[in-house]
């Protein structure tokens, strides 16, 4: 007889073999699955194409050449409060999105792109190691990071509100501007000017320092540095210039240089300036046609005023530059604001002139503020308002076809503490300065990705309704007991 | 597979007259209302900013979790307690249509099941007294991304359940075994993913992301097509299936 017909011998073997084809199966299961996770498709068909991806974003995804680290710290809040629907609401539509970008990331190719949720309630080890590694002390953000450099995204880049409530979704373009801020190898240097007392960078006064936005600078990825006109011409590396509410005059050769690179180079200079004082740029502003004459703008509405001696600028124009301040609703703080205005002519070809924001129309440009304590109205001498406070002048055109020719641009803003260490944690201050730096830079190149509607959904059902549904709905469970009391008489009989 | 139709009737045959099947019906039923008139509450008294059938499908896990359970503990170990599974399979049948049959029966009974939800937007469009009109009820892309993902996720489900009844003589352990194997599947992903891995882990997030079905239900629900899932569902209860085929094999 042969071994294999010995019943001792057969069954385990053939149990043996049982085991072995369930290990291979198992086996094989494991393969074809990762098989599977790397080797997929996916397409959006819902109606609108809601999770779909703009072509700019898809091909900045999929030509990354660096590991781009995705870090949200948003808490999956689901209480019933409206702050809660809102966390709810944000972190459902920033999960949606950001797995896109990481899908279409993998599907072209590159896993270069990684997304983390850390929810800082469930885990505060994470949020806290998160928290020290990024430079972050708050939730709800999401953090783009290489590594060189990082790009903190907040909510009100994310999110745009009507009457308290989110009206739209603008994820993506504040996510493909962070994930280009992030990627792109230069960063922009940003020169402040230095030696007329100006706002210094490091300086961490209240009324004087510009730390807080340096700091808020370097983690949108900028490079602020100081900048001594006395000694040489601003740098060929320099993107834009910033004359931080200087308190005493420029040179004329200094001015010459700002001059020669503004009108030379076609550079981008920002102006601040405070009232009060003698800058020595007032002729080489006027060449632009801006006036900025030494006046104090006086308000005495209790709406413009915000109760620490401060004034609320509420007036914007339409701009990219302002649309943020015109879709929340949110003031400007300022204190010794400046008349900025545009003048009939400007010497400089070829400029254009647009005022961004003004004062209230009960405030006044007072001329006798040395003077006057407390300040009064005198018809005779005395602008009424409202004041203009930021005047844009550039060069540059934009053809029929749409193409935009660069050229300089100067914006002059009558408010000197506008990026102050006691001004810039203002939600309307920081909006203000960050759109002025971005625009200016040309950094709002990805605005054409349009946000999305945000859908809300509620139902009318009075009291009497939800109470006859509430038996209503029990009908098909009923119909399921008559049918089974009909098969059970059927198999009986 | 020349017996699978004829096994396939008689199993829906057995089915439709159990008794146990429209206990299993009526419970699911009046669970699943219970969910929608809860939701409705919900969005009579609030705004939420997905559709009522979004959030309903976002439920979905709560029968399978005793449905499958209950739809195939009989199957196949109640053969082996009465002996008849030896009888069956002394017929010219394979064992694979033995199983193919009873999974099949099980699934298509608990499509049907699902298919019953869809009265559950009419009646409340109904019974408003037409202060809802139907459409904001009954969202056709959410229904069929959510009964698609239903039907194929189902096949699965159905597969442990059938392979768990082929593991034991005992109904009850069959249920509970297949009970804890479907609140792994469903609820061992999302709880891991949420844990604090550590660094050491951190390659596990993508298998988990990967495992993870609220993840699948979300994009069947919100509209997007992944091969990923139709690929997870249909190999792992297809090898689930064989598995189930072997143990018969071996244990007849």
């Amino acid at each position: 007889m042969a071994r294999m017909d010995d019943f001792r011998y057969a069954m385990p073997v053939r149990r043996l073999n049982k085991f072995v084809q369930i290990l291979l199966a198992l086996t094989l299961l494991f393969g074809l699955n990762v098989f599977a996770a790397r080797h997929y498709l996916r397409q959006d068909v819902s109606r609108h194409g809601v999770y779909s991806l703009s072509p700019e974003t898809l091909a900045y995804l999929h030509t990354l050449k660096e590991q781009v680290n995705v870090v949200v710290t948003m808490p999956d809040d689901d209480s019933e409060t409206e702050a809660g629907r809102q966390q709810s609401l944000l972190r459902r539509y920033v999960e949606g999105l950001l797995t896109e970008y990481r899908e279409a990331a993998r599907q072209g190719g590159s896993e270069m792109f990684s997304v983390e949720f850390v929810d800082p309630y469930r885990n505060p080890h994470r949020a806290d190691e998160v928290a020290r590694q990024y430079h972050v002390d708050q939730n709800n953000l999401v953090i783009f990071s290489t590594v060189r450099r990082q790009r903190v995204v907040t909510p009100s880049e994310i999110l745009d509100f009507k009457d308290l409530k989110p009206v739209a979704f603008k994820g993506e373009q504040a996510f493909t501007s962070a994930l280009l801020e992030t990627s792109s190898e230069r960063t922009p240097v940003l020169y402040f000017t230095t030696g007329h007392a100006e706002m210094g960078l490091g300086d961490v006064t209240p009324t004087r320092g510009l730390s807080l936005a340096a700091q808020e600078l370097r983690a949108r990825n900028l490079d602020p540095r100081p900048l001594d006109l006395s000694h040489a011409a601003v740098p060929d590396d320099a993107d834009m210039v910033i004359v931080a509410d200087p308190q005493g005059a420029f040179l004329p050769q200094e001015v010459e240089r700002l001059r020669e690179y503004v009108s030379g180079r076609e550079g981008r200079l920002v102006v601040l300036l405070g009232a009060g004082r003698q800058t020595g740029l007032e002729d080489f502003l006027l060449r632009w046609g801006i006036h900025a004459d030494d006046l104090v703008v006086c308000e005495v509405d209790p709406n413009y005023l915000d109760g620490a001696g401060g004034t609320l600028v509420r007036t914007f124009a339409e701009h990219p530059i302002t649309s943020i301040l015109r879709r929340n609703g949110a003031p400007v703080v300022a204190s010794g604001e400046r008349p900025v205005a545009p003048g009939k002519l400007a010497v400089e070809p070829g400029t254009r002139l647009a005022v961004l924001m003004a004062s209230s129309p009960t405030s006044w440009a007072d001329r006798g503020w040395k003077s006057e304590n407390p300040p009064i109205y005198n018809p005779d001498t005395d602008v009424l308002g409202p004041i203009p406070l930021a005047v844009l002048a550039q060069t540059g055109t934009t053809s029929t076809s749409g193409i935009s020719l660069p050229g300089a641009r100067l914006l002059v803003v009558g408010i000197g503490d506008l990026a102050a260490n006691n001004r810039i944690t203002a939600f309307g201050n920081q909006a203000f300065f960050f759109s002025m730096v971005n625009w200016m830079l040309d950094r709002e190149q990805v605005i054409a990705i349009a946000p999305r509607p945000i859908e809300r959904y509620q139902l009318s059902l009075s009291r009497e309704s939800l109470a006859r549904l509430a038996w209503m709905l029990c009908l098909p469970a009923l119909l399921a007991v008559l049918v089974g009391l009909l098969a059970a008489l059927i198999r009986r009989f | 597979m020349r017996h699978f139709p004829t096994l396939l009737r008689h199993e829906l045959r057995s089915l439709f007259f159990s008794s146990s099947t429209y206990v299993a019906a009526v419970l699911f039923l009046l669970l699943m209302a219970g969910i929608y008139y809860l939701i409705l509450v919900q969005y009579s008294a609030d705004e939420f900013p997905m559709p009522p059938s979004e959030m309903f499908f976002q439920t979905f896990w709560l029968p399978v979790l005793f449905m499958v359970p209950l739809l195939t503990m009989r199957s196949l170990a109640e053969e082996r307690r009465m002996h008849t599974l030896e009888t069956l399979l002394s017929a010219p049948v394979t064992t694979v249509e033995v199983i193919l049959s009873k999974f099949f029966a099980a699934w298509i009974f608990y499509c049907l099941l699902w298919l019953c939800t869809l009265s559950f937007p009419l009646i409340a469009s109904y019974g408003s007294g037409g202060t809802i009109a139907k459409g904001e009820l009954f969202n056709g892309a959410v229904y069929v991304g959510g009964l698609s993902y239903v039907c194929l996720s189902g096949l699965l489900f159905i597969a442990v359940g059938i392979l768990s009844s082929t593991l034991t003589r005992s109904q009850l352990v069959a249920g509970m075994l297949s009970f804890g194997i479907l609140f792994i599947l469903l609820l061992g992903p999302k709880l891991a993913g949420a844990q604090e891995l550590g660094l050491w882990a951190d390659w596990l997030h993508g298998p988990l992301q990967y495992l993870d079905i609220t993840q699948h239900r979300d994009s069947f629900v919100r509209g997007i097509l992944d091969t990923r899932p139709f690929f997870y569902y249909l190999t792992n209860s297809t090898i689930v299936l064989a598995i189930a085929a072997l143990v018969v094999e071996s244990k007849a």
